[in-house]
């Protein structure tokens, strides 16, 4: 199952999920799409506009392929369950986010080899076929920053 | 460590709910006076927390989101200047403002 997210940002994201439902009977697999608070009603897949935290990492788990905005939060998900994943930054011009952050973290995934990007939807079936069966296995989580915040809070109750 | 939570609604997303956000906020401080905040940030309302940390002399840490790879958020970017403790989640953007802007690990 392709797992689509658009996260629950206030802004719609339209041109993902037209696209993704277009190509849908062509990709040979079932299509699960979040909708956040996009109007677009997709005729060839499941969907849901938002969903509890326990459907959600079920979805996760058992999902074949992501595909997804560049937001933070999903790409974790995606990426501490090794899963392949295909992004798809919102763009401001578009009126899918306010700034363009989510172009750069896009392309340091790319380079660090962790997701496949697409910025033209119409390359959005090329880059599915691409990423399906490539994963740079379980991201390891770093625990440096947890450690730190845990020193930092110790010296302090060893003050009071 | 006895955790305590307390749920103040974010008024970036409903501006009605301000008033009684900063309600519970001045109560929540008084009330725990706390020794350090940590803050992964929510925007504006950030700022008011920051500021009353510093009147209560709180160690205040802010930690930038993981999304931001090249430059920090508007909230960030002051608070860069109002925080004891300033990290980033990417090394490379690890610049130094009154030496504050720090890389120490990111969540993966």
């Amino acid at each position: 199952m392709i797992l689509v997210i658009v996260g629950t940002l206030g802004y719609p994201f339209d041109r993902l999920l037209r696209k993704m439902d277009e190509i849908t009977p062509e990709l040979g697999e079932e299509v699960v799409m979040q909708l956040g608070i996009s109007e677009y009603e997709p005729k060839n897949t499941k969907s849901f506009h938002f969903e509890s935290e326990e459907t959600l990492n079920d979805l996760y788990d058992r999902c074949s392929l992501l595909v997804c905005h560049a937001g933070a939060g999903t790409i974790l998900n995606g990426l501490i369950r090794g899963k392949s994943i295909v992004l798809v930054p919102r763009r401001a011009e578009e009126k899918e986010v306010t700034n363009d952050h989510q172009l750069l973290l896009v392309d340091k995934m790319e380079k660090q080899g962790k997701a496949i990007g697409v910025t033209d939807v119409n390359g959005l079936k090329e880059a599915i076929f691409k990423a399906r069966g490539f994963s740079s296995g379980p991201a390891v989580v770093d625990h440096k920053l947890v450690n730190y915040l845990s020193d930092v809070l110790l010296e302090y109750s060893k003050k009071c | 460590m006895k955790e305590k939570s307390y749920l103040i609604e974010n008024p970036e997303k409903n501006l009605k709910s301000y008033p009684r956000s900063m309600r519970k906020l001045f109560f929540m401080m008084a009330k725990e006076k706390p020794d350090v905040i940590i803050s992964t940030g929510l925007g504006w309302f950030d700022i008011f927390v920051f500021l009353l940390a510093k009147l209560s002399k709180s160690h205040t840490i802010y930690i930038e989101s993981w999304c931001r790879t090249d430059s920090c958020t508007g909230t960030g970017n002051i608070l860069k200047h109002i925080a004891d403790e300033f990290l980033v989640q990417w090394p490379e953007l690890a610049e130094d403002v009154e030496g504050k802007v720090k890389f120490r690990g990111g969540v993966i």
